[in-house]
């Protein structure tokens, strides 16, 4: 029989890496909406790449997966966040808010 | 350290499984209604911009990765805290639960902060509710 830390360990990481499987099948299946996840569109209503959408995508992935390996390989704590981390990760949510804003104001373009 | 007897420990490792399966039943059955399409997902990245069925939002976008990340993140942090405080049970230095980082809050704070920023400004930043720029 399994130790009860054993047990709630696998317990605990099937429901997360479950939960994270389910909404990663239903994006590639299409059932979990992502289009126009990088794409703005114009006041006549055609679609556009947005820079400021697709920076802000890479950054989010890059910091988390940064941050996932830094606990993955040494679990004992939370890793701190470096400083000048917060600072481009700020600016670029600057950026893209930026972006949406200016956007908006002018009615030219939706982000 | 303090000597329990044999029925003790057996009662609080029945409990322990009692509750583990309970908490194993549950997790399942939401997975499981989640997957069949009981509890419904499908609209959780989009926002309304528009165009028929909406568009996805990235600010929910970012706010889903981040909830997976730090999730997976503290559940980590706890079982490894767990397993030191196992290995060296008369240590009274360590924690029960992990301290968070205040760079972890800034961090979900940003995001949140832009989901909020980012829909007072789809809903009417220098525009009426008609549509028109205001003065």
């Amino acid at each position: 029989m399994p130790g009860i830390m054993e047990l709630i360990t696998w317990e605990g990481l099937a429901f997360l890496f479950a939960l994270f499987g389910i909404v990663v099948v239903r994006v590639l299946t299409g059932s979990l909406r992502t289009r126009g996840l990088i794409e703005g569109t114009t006041a006549g209503g055609s679609r556009f790449v947005s820079a400021g959408r697709v920076q802000l995508l890479i950054v989010t992935l890059v910091a988390a997966a940064q941050y996932l390996t830094q606990v993955w390989n040494s679990p004992q704590r939370f890793p701190e966040i470096p400083q000048n981390w917060l600072l481009f990760f700020g600016g670029s949510q600057v950026l893209y808010l930026g972006s949406k804003f200016h956007g908006k104001r002018n009615n030219r373009f939706h982000v | 350290m303090p000597v329990y007897s044999p029925s003790l420990v057996f009662l609080e490792l029945l409990a322990g499984y009692i509750i583990c399966g309970l908490v194993a039943i549950i997790g399942f059955a939401v997975a499981w209604k989640i997957a069949t399409g009981h509890i419904d997902i499908s609209k959780i990245l989009t926002e309304k911009d528009g165009s028929p069925g909406g568009a996805a939002s990235m600010a929910r976008f970012q706010l889903l990765i981040f909830i997976f990340v730090i999730a997976l993140s503290f559940f980590l942090v706890v079982i490894s805290n767990i397993k030191i405080i196992q290995a060296r049970p008369g240590d009274r230095g360590l924690p029960g639960l992990p301290e968070v980082p205040n760079g972890v809050l800034a961090v979900l704070g940003i995001s949140t902060s832009g989901y909020a920023v980012g829909k007072a400004i789809q809903h009417g930043a220098g525009t009426g509710d008609d549509g028109e720029k205001k003065p």
